[in-house]
């Protein structure tokens, strides 16, 4: 009854007090007082069609269950689309018969290129200099007829770019047992590649984030001793991630999920993200991903395996690196919000956040028709610095994500809130 | 004695000249094979034209074929058409053929990539653990042999698994 009284002065008083508590960090995320700033992406990596039933299994369900529960903006797959082995052993490619079942898969869940952005990696590209099978069978190879993809998603808070590129080598070069040779992966970027690249991140002046994915990581040893990386244009590339502020490289191809910071020869850094294959890897098949404002946050899930917990705010400051640069801290406020995903095909039952291991959890209140549940933290008693917040969900199963933020007294909102905390819960 | 000397120039350089003209010939045919070979591979097969793709790999098999024939020393036809075999899962013939290149180049490391990898396509994975032991055995390198051997582990293990499916097949009623 009360906060429907109070309502227009709340979403007032909201404006009022919170706006000058925004803490702008690295790419521009802040802490934005409620879900209107917030969407989701799912990514999937290193496919691998044509190793076993498994691969294709994972994709169907990838591109059919997971995609009608999580309803993500698009869908990200950064390559090693198909195996180049049909079904053997030794990479020799590429197949046909790979491809058609890899159509056949995308094309049975009625998949678009306006929604499902597919790159190659260097198992789609052995002894195929120029991407013969990728551009007559990928779903963007077909609809662009390039390797190389830039997309937008315009929402009314902003601008969001995003870009795929394509990694693999140029030279057609077959697949080999030689680490001398790379393992005949001659992974790279090349002049008119970043010519491309760069084209894209200049038409974009505006966008409120860039974030690019592509196969490989920047450099070979990554996760283990055959790991390949970049072995061309590496240091141009950087130089266009680092002018143009992008705020993610994104990457598959170890076959392992790994958070990172990226800052060899950049500025701020690069968030630095390698998500394990959803053909092959034994768990963190694929990754949701969210923007809340202009906050990053993503977390690895289990194919089959519900629910997915994401936390979007406060973001974590402790992605890909303590502290991320990129992150915010939070006001020592009464009413601080905590925002979180939660996907599930059967349904959700309780959600609740608790602070640094408490045992006090709190009830999370689910936004009609979303999968987005808000809770709200009195942190006016948190000590300063470094705080966990844990969200739990219990749906098909009990599962839960947890972050870190930090609080700082500092930020203004400190003496704005606690009246409002108390319009708020004090009925 | 000059006419003797004469004859055996004029007999040198006929034998020269017909030498530098097959591998002239070879040459031409080879690129000839892998105009059609891409024409097949890269542009028909792709695009599901499979009677185009068809008439170009057989053009490509006869223009191999021919380069072999006419200069059998060089080993670059011999990979082309095994390659040619290969795509149109013809395993067994780019496995005759690979070992064929191999008699020819057997410095050539990668002729045994291609052959365990037309073996193992075949069926034949022992043979494939074969070749690749072959290879493993020139190797010096301490990261190629835990490559090589993680291969060879897993065609062993394919070859086993194959051997308890047949035994096991052949228990059924």
């Amino acid at each position: 009854m009360m906060i429907r009284r109070f309502f227009p002065l709340l979403v007032i008083t909201f404006w009022v007090s919170f706006l000058p508590s925004l803490s702008f960090a690295g790419q521009g995320a802040y802490y934005h007082p409620n879900a209107d700033r917030l969407f989701w992406f799912m990514i999937l990596l290193d496919t691998h069609i044509g190793a076993d039933s498994t691969c294709s299994q994972n994709l169907t369900w990838a591109v059919t269950q997971a995609r009608q529960v999580i309803a993500p903006q698009f869908i990200v797959n950064t390559g090693d689309l198909t195996d180049s082995t049909n079904g053997g052993i030794i990479p020799n490619g590429p197949f046909q018969a790979e491809w058609d079942k890899y159509r056949q898969i995308l094309e049975g869940a009625g998949i678009n290129s306006s929604f499902y952005y597919d790159m190659p990696g260097n198992h789609d590209a052995y002894n195929d200099a120029h991407f013969a099978y990728y551009l007559a069978n990928s779903i963007q190879g077909r609809a662009t007829g390039t390797t190389q993809h830039s997309w937008v998603k315009q929402f009314p808070y902003g601008r969001y770019h995003f870009l795929g590129v394509c990694t693999p080598g140029n030279d057609g070069a077959p697949f080999s047992f030689w680490p001398w040779d790379n393992y005949g992966d001659h992974a790279g970027l090349d002049a008119n590649e970043l010519v491309f690249i760069q084209g894209e991140l200049a038409k974009y002046p505006d966008a409120q984030l860039t974030l690019i994915f592509g196969h490989h990581p920047f450099e070979a040893d990554y996760y283990s001793p055959t790991d390949t990386g970049l072995t061309y244009g590496l240091s141009a590339f950087l130089s266009l991630v680092d002018k143009y502020l992008v705020s993610l490289y994104g990457f598959g191809h170890t076959h392992n999920y790994r958070e990172n910071f990226y800052y060899k020869n950049l500025t701020k850094g690069v968030y630095y993200m390698n998500v394990a294959s959803l053909g092959k890897s034994d768990h963190d098949h694929y990754a949701v991903m969210a923007v809340d404002g202009n906050g990053l946050s993503m977390v690895p899930a289990q194919k089959g395996i519900w629910p997915v917990v994401l936390v979007t705010a406060p973001v974590d400051r402790c992605l890909g690196d303590c502290a991320n640069p990129f992150a915010y801290e939070v006001p020592q406020g009464p009413a601080n919000p905590i925002r979180a995903l939660i996907f599930d095909p059967n349904p959700v039952t309780q959600v609740q956040f608790c602070i640094d291991g408490s045992a006090a959890w709190q009830d999370m209140q689910r936004i009609n028709g979303t999968p987005i549940w808000e809770g709200h933290w009195n942190a006016s008693t948190a000590s300063p610095g470094s705080h966990v917040i844990e969200v739990r969900a219990q749906g098909s199963t009990l599962a839960s994500d947890q972050i870190q933020t930090s609080v700082n007294p500092g930020l203004p909102v400190k003496k704005a809130m606690p009246w409002l905390y108390l319009l708020l819960f004090a009925d | 004695m000059k006419r003797l000397l004469t004859l055996v120039f004029i007999i040198l350089g006929l034998v020269l000249g017909m030498s530098f003209a097959g591998a002239q010939t070879a040459k031409e045919l080879d690129r000839r094979g892998l105009g059609h070979f891409g024409k097949a591979y890269y542009e028909a097969a792709p695009r599901q034209d499979h009677g185009k793709a068809a008439s170009e790999y057989s053009q490509a098999e006869r223009a191999f074929q021919e380069a072999i024939r006419s200069q059998p020393d060089w080993v670059d036809p011999y990979l082309h058409l095994g390659r040619t075999y290969f795509v149109q899962n013809k395993y067994v013939l780019a496995a005759e053929v690979y070992r064929r290149a191999l008699t020819i180049a057997p410095q050539r490391k990668e002729i045994y990539l291609q052959l365990a990898s037309a073996l193992e396509m075949a069926g034949d994975y022992e043979g494939a653990v074969g070749v690749l032991k072959e290879l493993r055995a020139q190797e010096v390198d301490d990261r190629s042999i835990r490559i090589l051997d993680d291969f060879i582990q897993r065609l062993a293990q394919r070859a086993e698994e194959r051997l308890q499916k047949d035994q096991g097949g052949g228990k059924q009623p």
